[in-house]
């Protein structure tokens, strides 16, 4: 006779007593079957990480431990304190930093400004959405070549600036290339968490919005006290996405810019690129890890607040 | 139910698993880069091919030679009269014509169990006719097409007869097609003068016949003429794109197949197409054929449907599979892939007919196919080359043949058949990614890499230890700029066998005659001149790259990791740079530089002193007046002559075979250039075969006449052997101008000394992405679209920026 059935049985006899649940003993013949069945469906999956990410970053971390890739001499910590020290990177961490914080929050208050708008009963929905998710198809190519038509010192933004009588502005080689770089993420980003929180809007329980309309609650105060509340696991989502999508915005600006762009918009993926290219592992390692731990830092930091602001309305 | 869940899931872990393991069992190139752009086949490592070299007649000919099943023909001339031809001209010069005897015959031979035999005459060849191309079939039959070219001008013609002739000729060609059977007999003799005169140019380039004894002539462009069996010509069919055919064969089938590359959209491809006869058009079109540019020649396969060749490979195709299959690599069996001259199949083997054209000599081998385990081992080296270098293999086939402990194979990256914009990048990348993974080659190339960047990682092993233990070779045999330039933070790191040299001269009354000046010399003779050419064809970035090329430096703080090109010298040179054209306008009408020297309407000259005897060649210009090599400006001292190395050679400080690297590069770096069979490009880079060239150079050397006397000229004078020949150079004004080669002087090498003991090696290579930094920015100064202050903070911010990356 089975385990299952016994529980059965015993339910059966005793309805209000609640049921045992029953471990397999360790060491069972049983329990290891099922230790070994479940080791084997989850093989692939664990072997895919091993390879393409553990091994790989165990090796970065030995990488910034050495002097160079060719003798490999330990050397502690000294890449770390060397990098650490480096003008150029130095001046790539507040390049994406400064990328981040301007344009992970403007993304996020735009998208959710936009699909805010579009859950309203307004004409022509389905075609703005369309329009606003039509950045995603195009490739990063043919978006650079656009901006390159847009934002070159003789591209068309500065023909009409200067039919106003204004100055020409070389926007990828001034301080005003930020500005460009954001647009250009906003522009490429904005549809893809838009949909997000389309989908997280529609989600929330028409109850409890009718209930708030009841109770007297005008707008703004049933989106900050309902709205929000129900929304706060994708907000971490959509935040966690384009804080990668910041750090990844280096694609279009090497594509635009090349290995040494104008200093505002060297990135710390520009540092690691040249520094890959220079056969510089050891700095390009010690660069990775500290990048990675500090997202670590903010994706953890960003749970913790979800867990905090959002544990209340999750189901 | 439940039980096919798991089961599903158990399907889905597997099919996951197999996932992980499917990139493990792919069919890799070996990094030869000689694939051809088609998805090649490795034989079976456990097999390889070696070359015994069988016998042939001593007078073995290969004008024309042409295989068919196992017999062979070639033309062969007789009562060429060599004095004639060396004593009255060169065979460029249009006035003195070769002249040849009438006689020329068909020679025949047989190939015998591996060796050719024979060379009894098969045919004679009517009086008049020049073979162009010929053919035979498997039954013996040969086809061949002769051109009757109109009689020459006789010795009283003048140089107006001569070009009416030259004019005239190919319109008053007849061509032939002539078919002989196995016993020598003519079949038929068509004359197809009159096809050929509606096509725009007509040169036979492949020639193939079918199993049916069809003829198809592959003309110069696109298109093939065709003619049937009895001998008519039948139409002509063309490539779908008028790309040009590329190659032509009969494969296995008995059919005729050409090859042509065709375009797409974004990518251009080698196809191959069966000649279809009767729709006299190029029919059903194969994929995955090989580029095989070069030597290539294409024949029916042995295991496959067709066999073909080029300089570095023997591959077979198979039409089924439309797939391409590597047989082997020449350099591999230790043959020169530029030397092959026919490949052959007969008796389930592959023969090479290698023809070596400097040398003038001939040589058949089979290429026999064994175990690997069954040839002798050696231990392997490997070296890396970004480039082909066909003295480097020349190099690495002696020393194969000579040494019995070690075998040198060649590693190529960079796929020269299959051009992409990125395949330079990616060839340093693979080779980059070689060496990070331990496995890079032993020996690397280095004129193309970045030498400093690599040394500085520990990639390159300091050659001085096998210097001091070598018994050919030490320090002191080399110049000593050329060991300035293979030193890196005082490490030995490369060796390069020779160099050249390059400088900028001008005549002494217009520079003065202080060798090397500075760039506010080089401004202030400009603004002396302002009517005046500075250097000949110069544009602004031209300009600019040349006063760069030895003052990058100049303006780059190593210590503080800084730069400085926001200072005054930076924008004067940026402002002197402008005054250029931005695009040299080369239609325009142009006098003859000597000319323009003369006058003072142009001032300097770049020249490149490669040997000895181009000083003359490259001074004449000045017309005997009195010239300063003032070199390129700088501006921090130096005689401004720039020291190009050749070909620069390092071994990789991972390599397990360090000894076997150095007693190839020992063995190279240390053979007498004056002994290579290609011709050697450059001075020597050690000191005694220096010597040797000078003293070659100096040495006069007469042409004898058939008595062994010297042969004097009109005036008594003896003539002397012409090296390099003179030339004549005729300007858009009609303005003419001639050198006449003059030996070398004392004087001439004595300069070559002096500018070598001041030379400043130059690593073109190195900060690369500073080059391109201030060249971008510069363009848009001299495009007019942004201010010289404006440039000139972008180039330091972003140089800055480098700078300080690289701290």
């Amino acid at each position: 006779m089975n385990t299952k059935l016994k529980l059965t049985k015993a339910k059966e006899a005793n309805p209000k007593e609640p049921v045992k649940k029953i471990k397999p003993k360790r060491n069972t013949k049983r329990f290891l079957l099922l230790k070994l069945k479940s080791g084997l469906f989850i093989a692939p999956s664990f072997l895919g990480v091993m390879v393409f990410f553990l091994i790989p970053f165990c090796v970065i971390i030995y990488y910034s431990m050495v002097d160079n890739p060719i003798s490999k001499v330990y050397v502690g910590l000294a890449n770390f304190k060397s990098v650490a020290s480096n003008e150029a990177f130095l001046t790539a961490v507040k390049n994406t930093a400064l990328f981040s914080v301007i344009s992970v929050p403007l993304a996020m208050v735009l998208s959710l400004i936009l699909a805010m708008v579009l859950d309203l009963k307004i004409p022509f929905k389905s075609q703005f959405r369309t329009f606003f998710l039509s950045p995603m198809m195009v490739p990063v190519a043919s978006i650079v070549l656009i901006w390159q038509v847009l934002f070159h010192n003789n591209g068309a933004v500065n023909d009409v600036i200067m039919k106003f009588g204004a100055e020409r502005i070389d926007w990828m080689k001034s301080d005003y290339s930020i500005i460009v770089i954001v647009v250009l993420f906003l522009w490429k980003n904005l549809g893809y968490n838009m949909i997000l929180f389309m989908a997280a809007l529609s989600s929330i329980p028409r109850d409890v919005l009718e209930v708030a309309r009841l109770e007297s609650a005008n707008a703004l105060q049933t989106f900050f006290y309902v709205k929000i509340r129900y929304l706060s696991s994708t907000i971490l989502f959509v935040t966690i996405m384009s804080l990668i999508s910041s750090f990844k915005i280096f694609r279009e600006i090497y594509l635009l810019t090349t290995d040494y762009p104008y200093p505002t918009l060297y990135m710390l993926q520009h540092y690691m690129n040249n520094k890959f290219k220079k056969l510089d592992y050891q700095a390009l390692s010690a660069g990775a890890i500290m990048m990675s731990l500090v997202m670590v830092m903010i994706i953890g930091l960003l749970f913790i607040v979800e867990e905090r602001f959002g544990k209340d309305v999750e189901g | 139910m439940k039980i096919n869940k798991k089961w599903f899931a158990g399907g889905l872990a597997l099919l996951l698993a197999l996932g992980l393991t499917a990139c493990s069992n792919a069919k890799q190139d070996d990094g030869d880069g000689k694939n051809g752009g088609a998805a090649v086949d490795e034989l079976a490592p456990e097999f390889t091919y070696v070359a015994k070299y069988a016998t042939i007649p001593q007078d073995f000919e290969t004008n024309n030679l042409t295989f068919g099943g196992k017999v062979a023909y070639s033309v062969h001339y007789s009562g060429y009269d060599y004095f004639d031809y060396y004593a009255e001209g060169d065979e460029d010069s249009a006035e003195e014509p070769m002249t040849f005897s009438p006689s020329r015959n068909f020679l025949k031979y047989q190939l015998n169990g591996g060796n050719i035999e024979g060379g009894e005459v098969f045919a004679s060849i009517p009086n008049g006719v020049d073979v162009n191309s010929a053919c035979a079939d498997d039954a013996g039959n040969l086809y061949y097409v002769g051109a009757i070219r109109p009689e020459t001008p006789g010795e009283d013609a003048t140089d107006a007869d001569w070009e009416r002739y030259y004019n005239d000729a190919d319109q008053k060609t007849e061509y032939h097609l002539i078919k002989l059977d196995a016993q020598g007999n003519q079949v038929y003799d068509l004359d197809f003068t009159e096809m050929t005169r509606t096509l725009d140019y007509f040169y036979v380039s492949r020639m193939a016949v079918d199993a049916q004894g069809r003829v198809y002539l592959a003309s110069s462009d696109s298109k093939v003429l065709l003619f049937g069996a009895d001998g008519y010509y039948a139409g002509i069919a063309e490539t779908d794109q008028q790309s040009w055919i590329s190659n032509m064969g009969t494969a296995k089938d008995g059919k005729v197949y050409a090859s042509y590359t065709r375009y797409d959209a974004n990518s251009s491809s080698m196809v191959l197409a069966e000649i279809d006869f009767d729709g006299k058009k190029l029919g059903k079109t194969y994929q995955n054929f090989p580029n095989a540019y070069g030597n290539a020649s294409m024949v029916k396969g042995l295991e496959q449907d067709i066999l073909i060749s080029d300089d570095s490979a023997l591959y077979e195709y198979s039409l089924e599979k439309e797939e391409t299959t590597k047989v082997l690599t020449w350099l591999d069996c230790d043959i020169d892939g530029n030397a092959v001259n026919n490949i052959v199949t007969a008796d389930g083997k592959y023969y090479v007919l290698l023809r070596d054209w400097n040398m003038d000599a001939t040589e058949f081998a089979e290429l026999e196919k064994m175990k690997t385990e069954d040839v002798v081992k050696r231990e392997k080296i490997v070296v890396g080359t970004i480039y082909q270098d066909s003295s480097l293999s020349e190099e690495i086939i002696k020393f194969n043949k000579s040494n019995e402990q070690y075998r040198i194979t060649l590693k190529t990256y960079l796929d020269e058949n299959n051009w992409t914009e990125t395949s330079y990048q990616d060839a340093i990348t693979a080779l980059t990614n070689d060496i990070l993974a331990g496995t890079g080659p032993d020996i690397l190339e280095l004129s193309t890499l970045d030498i400093d960047n690599l040394a500085s990682k520990g990639v390159l092993d300091d050659l001085s230890p096998y210097l001091e233990k070598s018994s050919k070779l030490n320090k002191s045999d080399f110049h000593d700029s050329v060991l300035k330039a293979g030193t890196k933070n005082g490490k030995l790191v490369s060796l390069s066998a020779g160099f050249s040299l390059s400088t900028i001269v001008g005549k002494t009354s217009v520079v003065g005659s202080k060798q090397g000046w500075t760039v506010a010399d080089l401004i202030k003779l400009q603004k002396a001149y302002p009517n005046s050419e500075l250097l000949e064809y110069e544009t602004k970035e031209g300009i600019l790259q040349a006063i760069l090329m030895l003052n990058k430096t100049h303006f780059l703080d190593t210590a503080n990791h800084t730069c400085n090109f926001d200072n005054q010298e930076f924008k004067d040179l940026l402002a002197f740079a402008n005054i250029f054209p931005k695009e040299y306008d080369y239609d325009a009408p142009r006098r003859l530089t000597p000319y323009l020297l003369k006058d003072n309407s142009l001032l300097l000259a770049t020249i490149y002193l490669s040997d000895f005897d181009s000083v003359q060649g490259e001074l004449a210009y000045f017309d005997g007046e009195p010239y300063t090599m003032v070199g390129y400006p700088t501006y921090d001292g130096g005689n401004g002559c720039v020291l190009n190395l050749r070909d620069q050679y390092g071994i990789n400080a991972k390599s397990q075979h360090k000894e076997a690297a150095w007693a190839f590069l020992e063995e190279m770096i240390s053979r007498d250039p004056m002994e290579s069979k290609y011709s050697y490009y450059g001075f020597s880079s050690i000191k005694k075969y220096y010597e040797a060239q000078k003293k070659d150079a100096l040495e006069v050397q007469y042409v004898y006449d058939e008595n062994g006397e010297v042969l004097k000229d009109e005036n008594g004078e003896p003539v002397i052997e012409q090296r390099y020949g003179g030339y004549t150079m005729m300007g858009d004004d009609g303005e003419e101008w001639s050198y006449e080669y003059k030996p070398i002087t004392k004087a001439d090498v004595d300069l070559v000394d002096q500018l070598l003991a001041g030379a400043t090696p130059i690593d073109y290579n190195v900060n690369q992405e500073l080059n391109q930094i201030i060249m971008e920015e510069a363009g848009s100064y001299f495009d007019g679209s942004k201010s010289l202050d404006e440039v000139v903070s972008v180039i330091q911010n972003r140089v800055n920026l480098y700078m300080k990356e690289n701290q």
